[in-house]
């Protein structure tokens, strides 16, 4: 059966960027079973993006902490649960890695960080529809450094402009990092996963990692939240698995959306090997 | 105004509070989180920027303030966490929930930090309900046959939006904290108010509703009620600390003999909240 060393690995994006689709491929691998594993029962209760498991440890609900209170008890709490898990635990957050005051948002004691990125231009279309927002206005978040969000059950999450989001994570020397692209799951899941098991000093046999690649894609996917919902999915939110593809800005950004997103983060995505369209 | 006090009425009530030196670790720890300790006689919690608390033995509450820290600023984490301790300490059961009380009959509201138990509590006492607890409801098993639920004599604490669709606008009281977007309610009126405690008769377990699990109400088995039970211990972690004093095992077992425990699936949308609080009413004239 597939096995990872026990402890804290981050999986950590930009919101709209295959983390949840990450995690699924994991927990399939990990669960080693003949049927899917049930998108509903990820380990939600124990995540520490949750407001529950952080009231449950800390012994103070996260409500009545201002920002600067949450911000020095996060790290302490993750850093705690970090020593303390001695099961494989691939925690998912779209939190930044340093806070815009420079220090740790979720301590430094993770064992090793994924982190997931996906062509920006993609983003701004898959948040948009995630969060009910215009495409414009969602550009306008992914630009902003100050941008935050907040959710009825997790916590306060500070993401900043998609930027500094990449550069914050892939850059920091504190936990060894795996950067993936979406786009290259996309285009071969297979040999993606395999390198990520790899990176995290797992062990899997080519049929188990077959096996999670078929029980993560996206009919699946799409087919379990169309019979029992997704929890994770916003209230009112018609699906959370929507289109899963890779390119499809090209036939709906207009160019001033794609002018803005480009002119923000050319640099970046030149270095991930995202081609810039507009050359205006 | 009352201002929010401690939890529970204690026949012969003696816990004291303290402002004082308080230690920076305990001796012989049995129990510990990230910023917290317990042994057999004391408890520690650390709130980096608000203060240190000792709590010792179920008498003694020791504050040592944050420098800067104000001290009303922080006192809903003595009435809160701090006095949970000191209830655990002397064998208590006190749940992560909400009650009110209908024709002397007391109805607990379980949930998740951010579910809406005060939110739906609000809803029920301005539909004719009176207001037993809010956030931590404390379960009296001393002589009574059917468990009780006891008054906290405290506030409900609101969002400005939820204070809004709930109408109680003209009870608004203070911030619970100073820089917290969350107001004291003060709900004294209706018809039950001067009840101290009432018969356990449900516990709802809040849940959201979505497209497999429409709005509703269902009962639970004993195994899950009882992991709902624990699941919603108020500060779970402390009662676990203190399990062997009360003996949450027992305390749940007679919990669960006397009354049941039902999942409570609803929209969690303010338009939805007339219809939410039509299905409990219905409901509660059901189990009569």
């Amino acid at each position: 059966m597939a096995a990872f060393p026990g402890g804290l690995v981050w999986l950590a994006s930009y919101p709209k960027s295959g983390n949840t689709w990450t995690r699924i491929l994991l927990a399939n691998l990990l669960s080693g079973r003949d049927e899917p594993a049930d998108i509903n029962n990820l380990s939600e209760p124990h995540t520490l993006m949750g407001r529950w498991r952080f009231a449950d440890d800390m012994l103070v609900d996260p409500d009545l902490l201002d920002s600067r209170e949450l911000g020095i008890m996060r790290p302490i709490h993750c850093d705690f649960a970090a020593q303390d898990v001695s099961h494989p635990f691939f925690c998912k957050t779209h939190d930044q890695f340093w806070s815009p005051e420079g220090e740790l948002t979720l301590g430094a004691s993770a064992r090793r960080v994924l982190y997931i990125i996906r062509d920006p231009r993609d983003v701004a279309i898959s948040f948009s529809y995630h969060a009910g927002l215009s495409i414009d206005d969602t550009i306008t978040q992914m630009v902003d450094r100050n941008a935050s969000s907040t959710g009825r059950a997790v916590l306060p999450c500070f993401m900043g402009d998609w930027r500094t989001h990449v550069v914050g994570w892939a850059s920091q020397r504190l936990i060894p990092v795996m950067v993936v692209r979406y786009e290259s799951m996309h285009a071969d899941t297979f040999n993606c996963l395999r390198s990520i098991v790899d990176f995290l000093g797992g062990q899997a046999d080519e049929m188990e990692i077959h096996r999670a690649v078929a029980h993560g894609s996206f009919d699946e996917l799409q087919r379990q939240e169309a019979r029992k919902g997704f929890r994770e999915a916003r209230p009112g939110q018609e699906r959370f698995f929507r289109a899963g593809q890779a390119g499809g800005w090209r036939e709906i950004l207009k160019p001033h959306q794609l002018r803005r997103i480009e002119d923000h983060f050319a640099d970046i995505m030149t270095a991930y090997g995202y081609e810039i369209a507009d050359k205006s | 105004m009352r201002a929010p006090l401690p939890i529970e009425d204690f026949k012969n009530t003696d816990v004291v509070f303290r402002l004082g030196v308080v230690p920076e670790r305990l001796p012989h720890i049995s129990h510990r989180g990230p910023n917290w300790a317990a042994n057999e006689r004391s408890f520690l919690l650390e709130l980096p920027e608000i203060g240190r608390f000792l709590c010792e033995e179920g008498a003694r509450l020791t504050l040592c303030p944050a420098p800067g820290a104000v001290l009303d600023d922080i006192a809903v984490f003595v009435t809160g966490t701090a006095m949970a301790a000191i209830l655990y300490q002397r064998g208590a059961m006190l749940l992560h929930g909400s009650a009110v009380v209908h024709d002397g009959r007391a109805f607990l509201f379980c949930g998740d930090s951010g579910a809406g138990k005060s939110t739906l509590a609000a809803a029920l006492v301005q539909a004719g309900a009176s207001f037993l607890a809010d956030d931590v409801c404390s379960i009296d098993m001393s002589d009574s046959a059917v468990p009780r639920a006891i008054a906290d004599g405290r506030f409900l604490s609101l969002y400005p939006d939820s204070i809004g669709q709930t109408g109680l606008t003209d009870a608004t009281g203070s911030r619970v904290r100073r820089r917290i977007d969350k107001y004291h309610i003060s709900v004294g009126g209706g018809p039950e108010a001067s009840i101290d405690s009432a018969p356990v008769a449900a516990i709802y377990m809040i849940a959201g509703s979505h497209a497999a699990a429409p709005p509703g109400i269902s009962q639970l088995p004993n195994l899950e009620a009882a992991q709902a039970l624990l699941h919603n211990s108020y500060r779970r972690r402390v009662a676990l600390a203190y399990a062997h004093r009360g003996q949450i095992p027992a305390q749940t077992f007679r919990l669960l003999s006397s009354t049941h425990v039902f999942l409570l699936h609803r929209a969690a949308k303010f338009d939805a909240l007339d219809d939410t609080v039509s299905m409990i009413k219905a409901h509660w004239a059901g189990l009569r």
